[in-house]
């Protein structure tokens, strides 16, 4: 067990070393010298849209771009992963955000590249009046509520996991996106990899159980959810502050081994910061160097299919457990632009946003992590197939 | 009112065997007080939609909210107000171009057959969903000519949709040009374009304006075909083929937030404060020139 | 354009027909085109529609099958339940459109025959007024400040009272509190009146005064005058406002998207929350864009929703003649 540990802590090291000096020669080399020649002379506007996850962080990162070349403006727009995607192929903008990476074949087809820009993670809320604990809940479990096999609170597997807590006599309501979301695109396929019951498949848009209420937008899951006694619901980690002012309380997630031991509590983690990390690290670990397209689902559990998985397996930190319901924020753009000389600033702001942005300063603001140095590596790297203008 | 029900006087000379007749005159009396209450069915909603949207946008509207950009969760309106500004313009532009000449052709030109055509277009042209033109713009002005989100997208797209109220309201407005004008403009040996341009237009001028500004306040208050063509942008509109933002863009993204999240519903509500403003002010802009409008008319048939 | 023009002052006619309205004649044919600019704009966005779906998936069973079945990983065993689509849009768009006739015939016919002018003058221009406010600003009236107060007490009340009749029992909006058909039919209603009584009040003011003097002459009460003869007489122009407002109705998409919960289902009540094809082509355009055929049905709904609008238009102008009801009506300014 040490062992594994050391060798994944050395190589790590290993890799924030090669990512980080990577990360700083690329972006102050060449390319920014050749580009702040012709600082100024023309302006850009650099657009995004897509995921309503990104949209903040694009809105904080955009203006501290601008401020070191102010000739380049970013407009962020919130519309959904799908838009993101769907305008990122057909070239209509930029940058295109999304929660879900693009297949690496269907990237190539379009000419796109993968790039994540943070680690997100999602909150299981639910709606008990009198329990302010966080109750234990696995995979399994949800996708078993959301197909209707499970429908009481007091439910023995419920229970079995939660021996410290009275559960009441109430019905559960869980509550679903109405609106294509990546938010239901990470929740999916959580349910899908947990359980082999599940037929509902992932998506950012799936049909859901018919009696299953919906609500649009997280901010529409968090109002809802406050007035459903009962209710459960998936909620993305940045409206974290919303579900607690209306005083809902967020579950702790089973971990893979959850799925196949539900009642030992040292299955279940919290979303902190270091359990998060210890999903990603997991979910990351021994990747293969270029763009970055993976699921940070379980850690990127070995044996689901259809999902593009990582290569798993390297162990947590002492004393974390990996937070299960975590995923890359992705941003997808065209390695042939039409407009090389606006691509040059479009991979500089990215290049900026990795080894700048890509900071606590900006990440928790909006609830997000930083990407760790390997993928920040990998990034940068892609970032190389892009045709800039000299 | 009591002066306008004749009727009454009779009703006291009725006697014991005029039940029928006493009855019909109360269900007349009825109806005459009752009916006219449904307006505050109507009247309610209306000040009830007005309160709440001055209470919710007012209270934290300052120069800021107007002269500021949409920033992270908060900021101001400058962007959207500008960008709604120039949606408006442009799909005005084109709208009330393509509209006045295709509603003038067919009020003095058009050989009936062809106007028959023109006006069912009209017509069903106007009953196409928002969210359908939205559709239309999204397939051929963002994917189809390859421009992406743009400026000018959205406001052909818009244009499309005001359109129809422009012609239709141009189509009549020449249609009711008295034919004794035109008859003397012929008498006086006056050719097609001298009777369009110096007798037909400045009698229907006004009229046409109020379609103009009745098509420029539904252009306004659109929302679906911007979603799917105009883009986003939180600082004003570079140039036609860059991004935009709009007031109604505004509502739609943050109906939802909650309260706890920087101000983002107070801005919605102030967005909708401001586009319910300017409604008002078209609509004013309106009476008022179909007021003069219709003394002018009176004044021609005096 | 104003550039003055001597001419007009200067020649006397040459001919009993001078050449320039002989020249008229051939303009007549060549500008031909210009009239028909709202038919191309009409069949451009048609085409569009039309090019971008996929025509076969109309005439399939699982367009019109009865449940909802979407799994990404599947998507050939999708299925559309357009039906339930369709109910709810038939739901909605119905009960807002009965409720906006009676209110505007009540409104119209107060208008044109009991209210003095000046007040009816103000009361219309308040009503147009409606007609004016953006769909958005009315989704944010009624999901703020309206949903909470039904969620939490007017359906409440009505349940208590009305449980025993069908569909005032079932229960609570298990969406968004407040928001379900109930809301949407009332934003619906608030948003068409407008439209409806303007045509109404039109068609009601074109009956001829000869028939209604003839009709009270022959010792008709005034009611009885509006009831029998001139409803009897403009029942076209109700007709037409009729079709014209469930076209309108049907079409609304952002405001009702916002109130009416969003679940694909046949409402078991009326505080229950369902979807229409409108609201369904906004809220599934994002995930559209990612599945080529979720877009494809996205496009078919669309489709379907233009040509029901567009044979519910036909009608209204069939109903109200040539130029149709709204273009008598938009020249008061609506």
């Amino acid at each position: 067990m040490g062992l594994v540990a050391a060798i994944a802590i050395a190589v790590v090291l290993l890799l924030v070393g090669l990512g980080g000096g990577y990360a700083l020669g690329n972006y102050l080399g060449s390319r920014s010298s050749n580009s702040s020649s012709t600082s100024g002379s023309t302006s850009y506007t650099i657009s995004e849209t897509g995921s309503s996850l990104i949209y903040p962080l694009m809105q904080l990162w955009g203006p501290n771009f601008t401020k070191l070349y102010p000739n380049v403006q970013v407009s962020p727009q919130s519309t959904g992963s799908g838009t993101g995607i769907s305008s990122a192929e057909s070239g209509t903008v930029d940058i295109g955000g999304t929660d879900a990476y693009l297949l690496p074949s269907t990237a190539a087809n379009y000419s796109l590249i993968n790039v994540p820009v943070a680690i997100s993670s999602q909150l299981v809320y639910y709606n008990l009046p009198g329990i302010s604990a966080h109750i234990n809940l696995n995979g399994t479990v949800l996708a078993m509520i959301y197909s209707g096999k499970i429908t009481n609170w007091n439910d023995p597997m419920i229970q079995a996991a939660n021996p410290s807590v009275s559960l009441p006599n109430l019905a559960i309501v869980p509550i679903h996106r109405q609106d294509g979301s990546g938010d239901t695109f990470m929740f999916t396929s959580m349910c899908y990899m947990s359980w082999s019951g599940w037929t509902y498949g992932y998506g950012t848009s799936v049909t859901w159980l018919s009696s299953s209420p919906s609500a649009s937008g997280n901010a529409g899951m968090v109002t809802t959810l406050s007035h459903t006694t009962g209710g459960i619901a998936y909620i993305g980690i940045s409206y974290e502050s919303e579900a607690a002012s209306s005083g809902l309380t967020y579950a702790a997630l089973g971990t893979q081994a959850a799925n196949l031991n539900g009642t030992n509590p040292a299955n279940y983690a919290l979303p902190t910061t270091a359990n998060i990390s210890a999903d990603a690290s997991l979910g990351l670990a021994n990747l293969a160097p270029g763009s970055v397209a993976v699921s940070l689902i379980l850690g990127g559990v070995p044996g689901a299919t259809n999902l593009q998985l990582g290569k798993g397996g390297t162990m947590p930190a002492a004393g974390t457990t990996p937070y299960p319901d975590t995923n890359l924020e992705y941003t997808l753009i065209k390695t042939n632009p039409s407009d090389a000389s606006k691509q040059k600033w479009v991979v500089a702001f990215l290049e900026w946003a990795l080894a700048y942005g890509n900071s606590a300063t900006y990440m928790n603001q909006v609830h997000f992590l930083p990407l760790t140095p390997a993928v920040v590596g990998y990034d940068m790297q892609a970032l190389q197939a892009v045709t800039v203008s000299a | 009112m009591a002066a306008a029900t004749p009727s009454n006087p009779a009703s006291d000379l009725l006697g014991p065997a005029d039940g029928r007749l006493r009855y019909r005159l109360w269900v007349d009396r009825v109806v005459r007080w009752g009916l006219p209450l449904t307006f505050l069915l109507v009247l309610v909603p209306l000040f009830d939609l007005l309160y709440w949207v001055s209470a919710k946008a007012l209270p934290t509207f300052t120069w800021a909210t107007i002269s500021t950009n949409p920033v992270g969760f908060g900021g101001g309106l400058w962007a959207p107000i500008t960008g709604t500004f120039l949606l408006i313009t442009i799909a005005t532009a084109i709208s009330g171009g393509l509209g006045i000449l295709a509603g003038m052709y067919t009020a003095e030109f058009a050989p009936p057959p062809v106007a028959r055509l023109a006006r069912l277009a009209g017509n069903l042209l106007a009953g196409v969903p928002a969210i359908v033109v939205g559709y239309f713009g999204y397939f051929l002005l963002v994917l189809y000519t390859h421009w992406g989100f743009t400026t000018l997208a959205g406001a052909i797209t818009l244009s499309v949709f005001m359109l129809p109220y422009v012609y239709r309201v141009c189509d009549l407005s020449f249609s009711s040009v008295p034919r004794d004008q035109r008859e003397a403009a012929l008498a006086a040996g006056a050719t097609p374009r001298q009777y369009l341009l110096r007798v037909a237009f400045p009698i229907a001028f006004p009229s046409v304006l109020t379609g103009v500004f009745l098509a420029m306040a539904i252009g306004l208050g659109e929302t679906a075909p911007l979603v799917l063509t105009a883009g986003w942008s939180n600082s004003p509109s570079t140039g036609l083929l860059s991004t935009t933002s709009y007031l109604t863009g505004v509502v739609y993204q943050n109906y939802q937030f909650p309260d706890t999240l920087g101000h983002l519903v107070t801005l919605a509500f102030q967005a909708a404060f401001l586009l319910v403003v300017i409604v008002l002010v078209l609509n004013i802009l309106v009476q008022v020139i179909a007021g003069r409008y219709r003394r002018r008319l009176q004044g021609l048939f005096s | 354009m104003a550039t003055a023009d001597p001419a007009l002052a200067a020649s006397p006619p040459a001919s009993p027909t001078p050449p320039a309205w002989d020249r008229y004649k051939l303009l007549t044919w060549l500008g031909s085109p210009l009239a028909l600019i709202p038919l191309l704009a009409l069949l451009a966005v048609a085409l569009a529609i039309v090019s971008s779906g996929d025509l076969t998936l109309l005439l399939r069973g699982d367009f019109w099958s009865l449940t909802f079945n979407w799994n990404p990983l599947y998507p050939d065993q999708a299925a559309w339940a357009f039906p339930l689509y369709l109910l709810g849009t038939a739901i909605t768009a119905g009960l807002a459109l009965l409720f906006a006739t009676l209110l505007s015939l009540a409104l119209a016919i107060s208008l044109t025959a009991y209210l003095p002018g000046w007040l009816g003058r103000s009361l219309a221009t308040l009503t147009n007024l409606l007609a004016g406010i953006p769909s958005v600003v009315y989704g944010i009236w009624g999901y703020v400040v309206l949903a909470p107060y039904f969620g939490l007490t007017l359906q409440p009340t009505l349940r208590s009272y009305l449980a025993w009749l069908p569909f005032f029992g079932g229960p609570a909006a298990a969406a968004a509190p407040g928001t379900g058909v109930l809301l949407a039919v009332l934003i619906l209603t608030v948003m068409i009146v407008p439209l409806t009584t303007a045509i109404i009040r039109d068609s009601l003011a074109n009956v001829p005064s000869a028939v209604l003097e003839a009709s009270l002459a022959l010792g008709a009460t005034q009611w009885e005058t509006m009831r029998r003869v001139r409803l009897r007489v403009a029942r076209r122009g109700v007709m037409g406002a009729v079709f014209l407002g469930f076209g309108r109705a049907v079409g609304e998409s952002v405001a009702v998207a916002m109130v009416v919960g969003g679940q694909t289902q046949i409402p078991p009540s009326i505080y229950s929350g369902t979807t229409t094809v409108s609201a369904f082509l906004l809220y599934q355009q994002d995930s559209a864009f990612q599945y080529a055929a979720l877009l494809h049905a996205l496009v078919d709904f669309a489709l379907v929703l233009l040509l029901i609008t567009l044979f519910f238009n036909f009608l209204a102008q069939r109903a109200t003649g040539e130029r149709g009801a709204v273009g008598q009506t938009s020249a008061a300014g609506l």
